[in-house]
């Protein structure tokens, strides 16, 4: 089943707008956090597969609208955000949006960005695609040392995500493998097809095409989930394009962990930072990408000024 | 295998309610028993993952209902377990994540329970019956692992970004071959961070870059506040910190509660070194259940107070915090009286069950005056005058390592320079051997332990007070390798002693001794050159065979066992010999703890998790493994003893070492503990050999529970009234950590001892690895026998070769006896006087009584 209640929601929204036949209600609020899938500031609304907002409506994708087209400026496609929905007797629209990079402040990562920050801060690390840019062509070799071109999987929707097979943090690495294991039966009959996931090593020194052989066997990757590996330059480069950035630690990697989707066109739609989102709300960005229904339609800017 | 090692917890609020639960239940059974209750019970089970609660409460119900359970998992599941119809186990209740302990403990065959929650989503799991089923590996359920739910400590240390700055700085070639180029680099790097970043943090202020998020800011002064912690200017990393937090406040809400608590143990950290507890430290930091006189300038440590109990006002649970606020009271004088009762960790879970009397810090006033990081401590006697010298190392890279030399007056005095060693910089650890059979203690300095690689040093005693750095002549300088451990052993017995390299992610390093002064590395024919994140080596003979056996423990992966074959080859037999070792490999060392005549084997592990320290003292359930005692059973096979022995703790020991502190002819343990990070304030741990059945945690009794981060011990009796100090080198990663050094005496216990001083002629002169066998009568005629193998010890400290043995109450030495390595000869002799030294050399009928006269310690002696 590829999408999930979006059909429930003009209903829902109907009954909302239709307000109380006594016209004596007052504005409620409820907190809503969630994933952006797309923005549109012409109709001065994005949509956001949000988590369930309690006592109000259940887990779905829905588009929200705001009262000024400005509130939309730090949104991008992937974000995680918190807002507030108010529910008055004619309209609903969001307030307060907040961009979050994290739900929770685990240690690595935060150590991580922390220094990946300090970096850019010191001016000594390279800045990676703009979403909305095209992102550059690589080629890098997967498990069964097979040569892969990003420009060959064009007129595809590509994944990427980050890991390491050392890797032993349950939330981390294997969250994200765990996204695409979810990606994978979502999308079974269009993997390899209309989507490609890749999950990218980040330690190819170790992560060989034996290592990432038996890795993807331990996830039941089928054709169409593909784990990159090659030379040390040529992975540090691709990795410098989604600002995945990993430093040594105790013999293991403290890391970032990065999320991108490109579209078709080759164009970088998504770069998601972190672990705070669900596998169904990745599903729900893929499926905007493949069905078109998230152009970028909003520039990024710097998120939060 | 590849194993679980993961070193943070995924707090869900269902984990969050689920700790709160244990913990009341745990506290309450800590009053009765602070032993640790881990259960092996094994359970096999059937498990699925989905991402939703609904989703798994749907599926519970079905699964209830007797659809299928294995048919709903291959469906439905997104744990790898999936294809096995989520089917994991036979596993030990104790390695599963306590939310699946606690589910699956009392649940019957075919009962389904949930929902669950795990860091990858919401799980519902069915107890099956024990079948015969493929243990599924380890990393296959590693979500559903215990040790993925060990809660990290927070970083208040700023390690991580000097060594990124390091990382980024341009380096010339060989850098790491010179320690005084190192050290400047360092320092170049540190300041020259220091300076951009607060440069860039006050431009984005005024005007930020389009490339610059508000969270860079915010990690920007954490990152400045770091390198300020690491260089121990507390008043300006507060100002970061706090800066950091303020900003956190309003635009990253979910950080706050870390923030502040980095704000407390920076407060913490300040109020220390301000209130001389570093420097001056006497009493002070040591862990104590008496409340004292209140410290002079307070205002940070209330500060720092103010931050815990804020944090606990709002989540009352979380250990650590209440950890820390009992550690501040502590250094305070204040606890436990002026702990809030509801936060108050009772005295009992630090309480000594015997009393073996109080140990004295006497460093200062004998003169070992040394204020410095971690490092590596050797006590032996440099110049061969008759008295014991303390050679250190220091960790701090611009730091040079220190030799005390005991003077005829009795005092220590710092003769570094004298010595020709003040270039000698850095270095984690340090140990002694003579590899060119002179007679005279040469060292070995490692360094680049946690770090890039850096050189070692071999110092060459020149037998004239001088050392001679010969690392390049010896062939050791290259390959340069992240080291921090190593072992003297004459692995092929031809009378000349070998050096066994363990490296972080190089492989180790096997030196044959050309017996020229020169080594040849040959661990790849030896078949020991395996890779991995070493973090001890160890020499010990397991299987009685005369042949030197290795034994080296990996922070991951396993740890191995070299069976020596005789022709300079081994054979890896950890699995087969059952010493695979805890998670987190660290100290390790053979010892015959039960004397038995087999050498058994400690290996401890290091999990960098403040809260499962205090899991331990409070007897809570761990999630992070324990330290391992393995038993030899004399087979060629080791039994882990460690729960029997009350070992069953996940503390945070490096540098450790044995001796025989009450000498009942038992060895007992000390363990220096903590972490680079500052948050770690843990006692270090003194544990008593019960008649080599188990250990009685006695610090408190004894005094020595140093709360600071300690490092390098060593045993040795210095003050020659015939029972061993403590030798105990104190202090942290950083330079912003440095403390003290500690020289702890032993009260005394009206025991009888022996030493035994061995020099060899056909083996090596040092006699490392030759056995000694005391067959004593106690009074009532029962005999028993002690037996010591000549090493320096444990890891990250070493003992002088003359062994110090204790015999118990009113013995008569009945017998001692000494197999030789390389000659294979055995001398015996017979009514040994006690209470004295003897030099026995190899191939000598008879023994010499070595003239020892005592040598107070803190006292110059009259001339």
């Amino acid at each position: 089943m590829l999408s999930r209640n979006t059909g429930a929601v003009a209903a829902l929204v109907a009954t909302l707008l239709a307000g109380d036949p006594a016209g004596a209600t007052a504005e409620k609020e409820y907190p809503v956090s969630g994933m952006v899938l797309s923005v549109n500031p012409a109709a001065k609304s994005f949509t956001v597969s949000h988590e369930r907002i309690e006592g109000f409506m259940d887990a779905m994708t829905m588009p929200f609208e705001v009262r000024q087209a400005e509130e939309l400026k730090a949104l991008v496609p992937g974000a995680i955000v918190e807002f507030k929905l108010v529910v008055g007797d004619l309209s609903a629209y969001a307030t307060q949006i907040i961009v979050r990079r994290y739900e929770t402040v685990e240690r690595d990562p935060s150590a991580a960005r922390r220094l990946a920050a300090m970096k850019r801060l010191a001016g000594v690390s390279t800045p990676p695609v703009a979403i909305g840019a095209k992102v550059p062509d690589f080629t890098l070799i997967d498990q069964a040392r097979r040569r892969v071109a990003l420009s060959s999987l064009a007129g595809k929707v590509v994944v990427v995500n980050f890991v390491y097979t050392r890797c032993a943090l349950p939330q981390f690495c294997l969250r994200m493998s765990n996204n695409f294991g979810a990606l994978q039966k979502r999308f079974s009959s269009d993997l390899g097809r209309d989507v490609v996931l890749l999950t990218i090593t980040f330690d190819p020194e170790r992560d060989t095409p034996e290592v990432l052989t038996s890795y993807a066997e331990r996830w039941g990757a089928r054709p169409g989930w593909r784990f990159l590996t090659g030379g040390v330059a040529d992975v540090r480069q691709v990795c410098a394009l989604f600002g995945q950035e990993a430093f040594p630690e105790e013999g293991l990697m403290n890391h970032l962990l990065h999320t991108a989707v490109i579209d078709r066109a080759g164009t970088l739609v998504a770069n998601i930072e972190g672990n705070a989102f669900t596998a169904e709300q990745l599903g729900d960005l893929v499926l905007a990408v493949i069905t078109n229904q998230s152009p970028i339609t909003n520039r990024p800017s710097p998120p939060i000024r | 295998m590849i194993r679980g090692m993961a070193r943070t917890s995924g707090c869900g609020t269902g984990l969050l309610l689920l700790s709160f639960v244990i913990c009341a239940l745990g506290l309450g059974a800590a009053a009765q028993s602070t032993q640790t209750v881990t259960d092996d019970t094994q359970v096999t089970f059937r498990i699925i993952v989905v991402s939703s609660a609904e989703r798994a409460e749907q599926l519970a119900v079905r699964g209830r209902q007797g659809e299928d359970f294995a048919t709903l998992a291959r469906a439905e599941s997104l744990d790898p377990s999936a294809a096995r119809g989520g089917l994991i186990g036979p596993i030990a209740l104790s390695e599963l994540r306590a939310e699946l302990r606690d589910a699956l403990r009392n649940l019957p065959a075919g009962e389904v329970r949930g929902v669950l929650t795990v860091p990858t989503g919401f799980a519902v799991v069915q107890r099956v019956a024990a079948e015969a089923v493929a243990s599924a590996r380890s990393t296959e359920y590693l979500t559903l692992s215990a040790v993925a739910g060990v809660k990290a400590t927070i970083s208040v240390d700023g390690l991580t970004d000097v060594q990124t700055a390091v990382v980024s700085l341009e380096k010339p070639e060989d850098w790491n071959q010179d320690p005084g180029l190192i050290c400047q680099l360092r320092e170049q790097a540190i300041d020259r961070y220091k300076m951009v970043l607060s440069r860039a943090l006050a431009q984005e202020s005024e005007n930020r870059s389009a490339n610059i998020t508000l969270f860079d800011i915010i990690d920007g002064h954490a990152s400045l506040a770091n390198l300020h912690a690491y260089t121990g200017h507390m008043e300006l990393a507060l100002k970061e910190y706090g800066e950091a937090h303020r900003l956190a406040i309003a635009h990253n809400p979910a950080t706050v509660s870390d923030h502040e608590q980095v704000l407390g143990v920076a407060h913490l950290h300040k109020a220390e070194m301000d209130n001389g507890l570093y420097t001056e430290p006497g009493d002070r930091c040591l862990l104590s259940l008496q409340s004292a006189a209140p410290l002079a300038r307070t205002g940070d440590f209330m500060a720092g107070e103010r931050r815990f109990l804020s944090l606990l006002d709002r989540n009352p649970e979380d250990l650590e915090v209440k950890w820390l606020l009992n550690a501040a009271h502590m250094a305070t004088g204040g606890y436990p009286t002026r702990v809030p009762a509801r936060y108050r960790i009772p005295p009992s879970a630090f309480a000594s069950p015997e009393d073996v009397g109080r140990f004295r810090d006497v460093s200062s006033a004998s003169g070992v005056r040394s204020f410095s990081s971690a490092g590596g401590v050797v006590v032996d006697d440099f110049d061969n005058d008759g008295r014991l010298d303390i050679l250190t190392s220091n960790s701090d890279h611009c730091a040079p390592m220190q030799l005390f030399r005991r003077e005829e007056n009795g005092m220590f005095v710092d003769r570094t320079a004298q010595a020709g060693l003040s270039g000698q910089l850095g270095g984690l650890n340090v140990n002694q051997a003579d590899y060119n059979n002179d007679g005279c203690r040469d060292v070995l300095l490692m360094r680049g332990g946690w770090e890039l690689a850096q050189r070692k040093s071999l110092l060459r005693n020149n037998c004239d007070g001088t050392f001679t750095d010969v690392t390049a002549a010896a062939g050791l300088l290259t390959p340069v390798t992240s080291t921090q451990t190593s072992a003297w052993a004459d692995i092929d017995n031809d009378g000349w002693i070998d050096l066994f390299v363990g490296n972080e992610d190089a492989p180790a390093q096997l030196f044959h001794n050309r017996r020229d002064g020169t080594f040849v590395d040959i661990a790849a024919s030896a078949g020991v050159q395996r890779s991995a994140f070493t973090k001890a080596v160890t020499a010990g003979d397991y299987d009685n065979n005369g042949l030197a056996d290795l034994y080296v423990s990996n922070f991951r992966g396993g740890n191995f066992l070299y069976r020596n074959n005789g022709d300079l080859t081994f054979t890896e037999v950890a699995t087969a010999a059952g010493v695979p070792g805890a998670d987190r490999g660290f100290p390790a060392w053979f010892f015959d703890y039960d004397n038995d005549g087999w050498d058994d084997l400690f290996a401890a592990s290091f999990f960098l998790s403040l809260e499962e320290t205090a899991r331990s003292y409070l007897g809570l359930p761990l999630n992070g493994g324990t330290m391992k005692l393995y038993r030899n059973t004399g087979d060629g096979r080791f039994v882990d003893v460690t729960q029997a022995a009350g070992l069953a703790k996940s503390l945070m020991p490096m540098g450790s070492n044995f001796g025989d502190i009450d000498n009942d002819g038992f060895l007992d343990i000390y363990l220096g503990t903590g972490s680079p990070s500052y948050v770690s304030l843990v006692p270090s741990m003194l544990l008593r050999n019960r008649g080599g059945q188990s250990f009685a945690d006695v610090t408190v009794s004894s005094g020595t529970g140093e709360m600071h981060k300690g490092h390098g011990v060593a045993f040795a009796d210095l003050d020659g009234d015939g029972d061993e100090e403590i030798v105990f080198k104190v202090g942290g990663a950083t330079p912003g950590d440095a403390h003290a050094f500690r020289l702890f005496e032993n009260p005394g216990h009206g025991n009888d001892w022996l030493g035994v001083k061995l020099v060899g002629v056909k083996s090596n002169r040092a006699a490392i690895g030759a056995r000694i066998k005391v067959t004593v009568e106690q009074t009532g005629g029962t005999r028993r026998s002690i037996y010591r193998t000549v090493t320096s010890g444990g890891s990250f400290g070493a003992s002088p070769f003359e062994q110090h043995i204790g015999l118990g109450k009113a013995a008569q030495v009945v017998e001692l006896e000494v197999r030789w390595p390389a000659s294979g000869t055995r001398q015996t002799f017979t009514a040994v006087p006690k209470n004295q030294v003897v030099e026995i050399r190899e191939m000598t009928d008879t023994y010499t009584r070595v003239n020892r006269q005592p040598l107070p310690l803190g006292r110059r002696r009259a001339q």
